[in-house]
């Protein structure tokens, strides 16, 4: 049984970021994320794993899965979501990442997921079951 | 919460799915496994390794999650480092449907290494000869127990079985019978 409840953040407008964003991806992108969800969901401590970055400075509040799509080239990717978890053991998903250099795409991800954050704060939107 | 028919859907979707999703699970759910036992039996990753006749390094690698390339003779060592045994086995998919769902790294923690199961068995054997003093001939002791533990679990209820002994060294009685004899409720007489 996951440890976990994996959760994403709706907007007023009912889309769903994280959502958007994976079905945007290839099969195999998609495959891996789920794969690295289901193992996250299993770990007790997620800060102690790579798969999973509490972020600092100006990202406070937010952190960011990690996983690679082996290439030639490697991909890497890093959707993000709101850390430390509201309720314990609950990580709501917010947005969905590519890391590619030291460039995001998309390039503003880390300021829309504090945006995305402060609104469900605020009471806007709702948080649903994100399903493997 | 994701259910089974969430994630059979996925599966239907596409062979490259998942042939993906099956692929990187396995290589996110062994090194899983070896990190929650070698936190659990030897603390350090220095310490698995010295059991496992390995070097910090390797065993480091073993718990990366990304590295996808574990060797079946790594695997083994720490097997052996940790005192249990690994399998692999080919399962259909809803297998690894189920395995997905219930995956957690405190499920691996405690799994039992080689002298707890032993110990276990040894106990069984006691309460069994105790309670149960017909013991056929036929057998080693040690199967006998087993057999005629088995036997009062089906004949006389699960409420009679758990007189004789805890209802988990039941259980691992029958899994003791079933590697065995080949069946967890009717050894071969």
């Amino acid at each position: 049984m996951a440890l976990w409840r994996i959760r994403a953040y709706h907007l007023e407008n009912r889309s769903c970021p994280i959502e958007d964003w994976y079905e945007a991806q290839d099969e195999d992108v998609q495959a891996e994320f789920d794969a690295t969800l289901t193992t996250l969901g299993a770990t007790v401590d997620w800060t102690d794993t790579w798969q999973f970055k509490v972020l600092t400075r100006n990202h406070t509040g937010l952190g960011e899965i990690r996983f690679k799509l082996q290439g030639p080239p490697v991909r890497r990717f890093r959707p993000v979501g709101i850390w430390p978890p509201v309720v314990e053991r609950e990580f709501i998903l917010l947005l969905g990442c590519e890391k590619r250099g030291h460039v995001y795409v998309p390039h503003d991800a880390f300021t829309l997921a504090l945006d995305y954050k402060r609104r469900l704060e605020a009471g806007t939107g709702e948080v649903y079951d994100y399903l493997l | 919460m994701t259910t089974f028919y969430d994630i059979w859907r996925k599966l239907a979707k596409s062979k490259k799915y998942r042939e993906q999703f099956a692929l990187s699970l396995l290589k996110r759910s062994v090194p899983l496994q070896i990190s929650a036992l070698r936190k659990r039996r030897c603390g350090s990753q220095a310490v698995l390794a010295e059991r496992a006749n390995l070097t910090q390094g390797v065993v480091s690698r073993a718990e990366d999650q990304e590295y996808g390339n574990l060797t079946f003779n790594t695997v083994g060592r720490i097997a052996a480092g940790l005192d249990m045994a690994f399998i692999g086995k080919f399962v259909p998919f809803s297998e690894l449907v189920t395995y997905s769902l219930e995956l957690s790294e405190d499920e691996f923690a405690n799994i039992p290494v080689f002298e707890e199961e032993n110990s276990l068995l040894h106990q069984v054997d006691a309460a069994t000869v105790q309670t149960l003093p017909e013991v056929s001939a036929r057998r080693s002791n040690q199967q006998l127990a087993l057999d005629e533990a088995l036997a009062a679990k089906d004949e006389q209820g699960e409420k009679m079985a758990a007189q004789v002994m805890p209802y988990a060294a039941v259980s691992q009685a029958e899994n003791l019978a079933e590697n065995l004899y080949g069946t967890s409720h009717s050894p071969a007489s």
